[in-house]
């Protein structure tokens, strides 16, 4: 691989980076907020609710995301709906993530010791703050690693949707392959740039304290 | 104030086939400090959760100044057994969190607040610690200035140094005693027998989720004369088993026959008296000197309990 490759890939497989750094934090921040709502419903004293969050629990995390993207690439359209790739893509991602992040939720609020929150309900805030300021930051402590795993999972996850025409890093440096004849260095290229990007969600899911 | 404070009324919980509480009946009035007493699974913590909204009830009701509490509505507060700080908050902050999120003081008024309270338990300079790094102790101190921060009108301490050593319950139960001091009206579960009768004005003896005995806290545990009262007692006291043995020396009037007298070592009772109570004392039995030569026979476990751990004249400071 000579510099002049370099030179002339860098810039367009960075942009692509760019969109796939974009498209998978998207995804992650729906993820979590839906994953939250679903971990929600999925405690509720409603077995309706409890079962809904069963179902979609098991449907996208046992069906292939491709496989997923690929209905909503054709399915939406055909239902009438009519929204642009790319949203349907992040919100197919992010919908994938929310039913992984629902079960690590899930997991790390049973943790929280119970008179954490009776505490709280008789010092009088209300179920949202309780959620937000005391069971949330006490079970993010346990589930950390887990979230940070599952944000990776997203960033090459989102490779996928290189295949329902997003040009983001993967679908660029499938171009480049093309139009350089160069496919391997075009992809040894595009991976080693995954590899940074995780590097730095690693670096933030570090515990220094368990180091 | 012709209507008590409190009011329990036929207080009913029963979870599956179990009866939690089985109708208790108790009124309180303010100011008062109300310790209850009894052996596990009696319904002493079931009956303070009840009071405080945090159980439901299968019967009967609370009314706490007429009105039934809700968890949160500012009435109740509650100390309990875990502390139950939240541990990623600094001390200063569990005591400003609910002041600012339900009071609605800005940032600063609730930090000024926070630091007044934890001043007056003592740990103004630990505020910036998490509770991992502060003792039991302190971690019950910064809970206890949590519940005051919000002004309660009754306060509920469940157990409050049971998970404490010795030295960490003396300065939790110094903390709560300065509370009674103030008039704050308080319902104290604690298996601090001396604790609870030095600073309660009324003792309830709880068995089996009823009310077996009731009254002032002199009466309930000087004159005990229910069988079930009188085994528990005399079974807490066996526990001071590090009492000296007592000397022989000749037996002085036994005087009346009061519980503690007969929760003396069966037998040694009549005829040794321990050595520097005069009638037999508690506090002898503690191997401490009675705290008064006036009081009353077997009446020492009422006085300000000195600490064993720390017998300078100057504790009542």
């Amino acid at each position: 691989m000579d510099w002049a490759f370099i030179e002339e890939a860098l810039p367009p497989l960075l942009r692509g980076a760019v969109a796939t750094v974009w498209v998978s934090l998207a995804a992650i921040a729906l993820g979590f907020a839906a994953g939250a709502l679903i971990a929600a419903a999925s405690t509720a004293g409603s077995r309706g609710l409890r079962g809904a969050a069963a179902l979609y629990i098991s449907f996208f995390r046992g069906v292939p995301l491709l496989v997923q993207l690929l209905l909503a690439y054709y399915a939406l359209p055909f239902a009438g709906i009519d929204i642009p790739a790319i949203i349907a893509a992040v919100g197919t991602l992010g919908l994938c993530c929310a039913a992984y992040m629902a079960e690590i939720l899930r997991g790390g609020l049973a943790t929280v010791p119970p008179g954490a929150v009776e505490a709280a309900r008789l010092l009088g805030l209300t179920r949202a703050q309780t959620f937000l300021r005391i069971r949330l930051p006490i079970a993010a402590r346990t589930m950390r690693p887990a979230i940070v795993g599952e944000a990776i999972m997203i960033m090459k996850a989102s490779s996928l949707i290189s295949l329902v025409g997003i040009m983001e890093l993967t679908r660029t440096s499938q171009a480049l392959a093309s139009s350089t004849f160069m496919p391997l260095q075009s992809y040894a290229l595009c991976g080693a740039i995954y590899l940074v990007i995780n590097f730095v969600l690693m670096a933030i899911g570090w515990d220094r304290k368990r180091a | 104030m012709t209507t008590p404070f409190l009011v329990a009324e036929k207080l009913e919980r029963r979870v599956g086939d179990t009866q939690i509480l089985a109708g208790i009946d108790l009124s309180v009035n303010k100011g008062e400090v109300v310790g209850l007493i009894g052996p596990s699974g009696s319904g002493k913590s079931s009956l303070l959760r009840a009071i405080a909204g945090l159980d439901p009830l299968t019967g009967g009701r609370v009314l706490v100044e007429g009105r039934t509490p809700v968890p949160g509505d500012g009435t109740v507060g509650m100390v309990f057994q875990q502390f139950n700080l939240w541990p990623h908050l600094t001390a200063g902050e569990n005591v400003a969190l609910a002041l600012r999120l339900v009071r609605k003081m800005t940032r600063v008024e609730a930090t000024e607040r926070a630091r007044a309270m934890l001043d007056r338990v003592g740990l103004l300079k630990l505020a910036d610690r998490r509770p991992a790094q502060l003792s039991g102790g302190q971690q019950q101190r910064v809970a206890i200035a949590r519940t005051l921060a919000m002004e309660p009108r009754l306060i509920l301490f469940d157990e409050p140094t049971a998970s404490l050593d010795p030295e960490l319950t003396t300065e939790v139960l110094d903390v709560i005693r300065g509370l009674a001091e103030t008039g704050m009206t308080m319902l104290v579960v604690s298996h601090e027998m001396g604790f609870v009768a030095s600073v309660s004005t009324r003792a309830v003896f709880l068995d089996h989720g009823r009310v077996l005995v009731e009254g002032p806290a002199k009466a309930v545990f000087r004159d005990a004369e229910e069988p079930r009262l009188r085994r528990f007692l005399a079974t807490y006291l066996q526990r001071v088993a590090w009492a000296p043995d007592p000397e022989p020396a000749p037996a002085p009037d036994p005087g009346p026959l009061t519980t503690f007298a007969l929760l003396q070592q069966p037998g040694a009772a009549e005829a040794v008296p321990p050595p520097a109570g005069p009638e037999g004392s508690t506090m002898s039995l503690l191997g401490l000197p009675a705290a008064s030569p006036a009081a009353p026979s077997g009446f020492s476990l009422l006085d300000p309990v000195p600490d064993p751990n720390q017998k300078d004249p100057k504790r009542g400071a």
